[in-house]
């Protein structure tokens, strides 16, 4: 730093603590090279980079292709020589590109290299690799990594054959990694072969202080060795999950879960349409049924003294009951988020289990429950019950993807204004097709403004949905500047693509700003 | 104790209202280790000047009804980190580079972690999209790395990538 060291500025440039604040929050999309433009300011910021607590790079274990199109691991066998060790606490080992003889043994000594001279220092692994591999990651894993924290574990398959078509190898077990607490298991297939299991079971074995989990279909591996398991994901897509599925697939689900029935605090099954918002997939009638009667006569979910969220994004597979009876608050006394939705687009599963739990709250109520997300649902009608069945929500999020006839925005603002809530998000639902008429619905609804503290109405995917008609009169802006005033104490009002134009737009944005109303157009 | 005095470092006496000032750890921790029970007591503050003080009172004063903030566990980060500015925020820090760091410094030294996010995410900002030499100069550093070292890092930069 420069000589005039007592200067604010020097002085606050050159504390770690304040530098990490600063770096945790520097947020790069575009370019790699702005986050090492931090490392090249000075001695003091690289350092600090380099040993944040969080690491923000990852360090790709690789030889580097030349240009004649062969693979030479000297280069990074190089950088090794004089590479500041910390960069090797978040390492990536994707054997992707290297799958030809010389390229896998160029890949291999990289991988060797960095864990014989690095070991100690390996925090973070990424891990996507073929078969053939298994024993060399198993014999790195049984002699480094002592202080392997988290670790991400991804297949490469070359067979759709689940495996049956793999050599079989026995490995012995791993040594104890007490430090790993987090496990996840990627297949963007859907599956991982048997061998890949039995490897990802071995790292489960040698994990007992695991609190993480995620998981795709048809493996769910034994936990008799974990004591703490608190937080476990599946993700897939409904084509994955009901793919080749058996009812032993769903009483193995059902075994996993009672393993860890007693520790777990959250259970989330992602689908890859509502929580990744892939296009959703066509399953067949034919697929689907066998599928959804297998889960119904095989899967139980147990009681959970513990879990406070649970994500059910398949509830046409799995119900929970016909109204949550196997959630409710004698067997999941802690619950407070519970987030519905469902996968297949002709199917009305969420919509039913709503209006099964509003049509009788009396049998079913969940008084615990603060927030709660709806997502794919297709009438507004059930919303209006929802406050007696769910007494203490909080937070009501209702979200509608790419499904024909979209449920309308008015209406659904109009169904919530009872709900007396506190924070209200409304997602790509069909959205009127002037800017008035969604402030017109404000206005009408005043009232729901006195417990609002925050709201979100977020219209259209791209900006180009962005096509209403401003078309404010004297008269109506008036009436915005009525709506925004009403808004005034609230915490954040988000709205996206519904923007106000022109002479209108500038003067309520001047009102907006002059007023310190925390409205954001998006 | 309703009231505290706080003494800058410019030997000045601020009298606050101390569900004001709770958002300060440091000062928290100040108020019970120095035992003060009575309101004329005043609680020594000497890595802040007057100015700067009167700007954390401020802030400490729109937020006072905030909800306390959740820290980070290190090793779990959020999902989701709170990036928005909200309207009065956003207002407030509009300041010299001088002025935003001494408040930068006083937010770390009271241990206010909404002042510091703040603050760090307006020096975040100024940051994004440059490059080491913008940065620099921005801030008047001086390159103290060799040309071995910067040669180093950029050979790391060919086998590394953003978390």
């Amino acid at each position: 730093m420069e000589n005039i060291e007592s200067s604010p500025v020097a002085k606050a440039l050159s504390n770690p603590l304040i530098l990490r604040e600063i770096f945790s929050r520097v947020d790069v999309f575009n370019f790699n090279d702005e986050l090492f433009a931090l490392r090249l300011v000075c001695k003091v910021w690289n350092e600090v980079f380099v040993s944040m607590s969080i690491p923000k790079i990852r360090l790709y274990v690789q030889p580097k292709w030349e240009d004649d199109g062969i693979c030479d691991a000297t280069p990074f066998l190089a950088l090794c020589i004089n590479m500041t060790p910390k960069l090797a606490r978040s390492l990536v080992l994707n054997q992707a590109e290297f799958f030809k003889r010389e390229q896998t043994m160029a890949f291999t000594s990289t991988m060797i290299h960095v864990f014989d001279k690095f070991t100690d220092y390996v925090q973070h692994l990424e891990v996507t690799i073929e078969p053939s591999l298994i024993p060399l990651l198993h014999q790195m894993m049984s002699n480094f990594c002592p202080n392997l924290k988290t670790m991400i574990f991804e297949p490469i398959n070359k067979s759709k054959a689940g495996g049956t078509s793999l050599e079989e190898v026995i490995l012995p077990a791993l040594p104890l990694t007490t430090n790993l607490t987090k496990f996840s298991i990627n297949a963007e297939c859907g599956f991982i072969p048997t061998q890949f299991q039995a490897f990802a079971q071995l790292v489960i074995n040698s994990a007992p202080n695991l609190t993480t989990f995620e998981t795709v279909p048809h493996f769910y591996p034994d936990f008799s060795t974990v004591k703490n398991l608190k937080i476990l994901s599946i993700n897939t897509s409904l084509k994955q999950l009901v793919h080749n599925v058996s009812a032993s697939d769903f009483k193995e689900l059902t075994r996993m879960l009672d393993q860890v029935s007693g520790t777990l605090e959250n259970f989330l099954i992602d689908g890859k349409y509502t929580s990744s918002w892939k296009t959703p997939e066509t399953v067949p009638t034919a697929k689907f049924l066998p599928a959804a009667g297998l889960a119904s006569a095989n899967f139980k979910m147990p009681p959970m003294p513990k879990l406070t969220t649970l994500w059910n994004d398949f509830t046409e597979i799995l119900r929970f009951g016909n109204a949550l009876e196997d959630i409710r608050p004698d067997k999941m006394p802690n619950l407070t988020e519970l987030s519905l939705s469902k996968e297949r687009t002709k199917s009305r599963s969420v919509g039913h289990i709503i209006r099964a739990i509003t049509a009788n709250p009396s049998c079913v109520s969940f008084p615990g429950i603060k927030k709660l997300s709806i997502s794919n649902i297709h009438h507004t009608q059930p919303l209006s019950g929802l406050r007696t069945a769910f007494p203490a929500l909080e937070t009501l999020t209702i979200s509608r993807q790419l499904e024909s006839n979209p449920m309308c925005m008015l209406r659904t603002i109009r169904a919530c204004v009872p709900l007396q809530l506190t924070h209200l998000h409304l997602q790509y639902l069909s959205c009127p097709k002037a800017v008035k008429t969604l402030w017109k619905c404000f206005s009408s609804n005043l009232i729901m403004f006195k417990t609002l503290k925050t709201l979100e109405i977020l219209c259209g995917y791209y900006e180009t949905d962005n096509s209403m008609e401003d078309g404010l009169n004297q008269k109506d802006l008036i009436m915005v500047k009525e709506v925004l005033t009403e808004m005034a104490g609230m915490i954040s009002v988000k709205i996206q693509n519904v923007k106000f134009q022109g002479k209108n737009g500038q003067e309520i944005i001047t009102f907006i700003l002059k007023n310190e109303i925390p409205l954001r157009f998006i | 104790m309703p009231f505290v005095n706080l003494e800058s470092s410019d030997g000045d006496l601020v009298k606050v209202d101390v569900d004001v000032i709770k958002c300060s750890v440091t000062i928290n921790a100040l108020i019970e280790h120095l035992g003060l029970e009575d309101d004329n007591e005043v609680v020594p503050l000497q890595n802040v000047g007057t100015e700067t003080l009167h700007k954390v009172l401020a802030w400490a004063k729109h937020h006072k009804d905030d909800l306390p903030s959740v820290d980070d566990d290190e090793d779990d980060p959020p999902r989701e980190r709170r990036t928005d500015i909200t309207t009065w925020d956003a207002n407030f820090i509009k300041m010299e580079q001088i002025q935003l760091f001494d408040l930068i410094l006083a937010a770390n030294y009271l241990d206010i972690s909404g002042l510091l996010d703040l603050g760090c995410k307006i020096v975040a900002d100024m940051i994004k999209g440059k490059t080491a030499d913008e940065i620099r100069t921005m801030f008047n550093i001086v390159n103290d790395l060799t040309p071995q070292e910067q040669e180093q890092i950029r050979k790391e930069n060919e086998w590394c990538e953003e978390k």
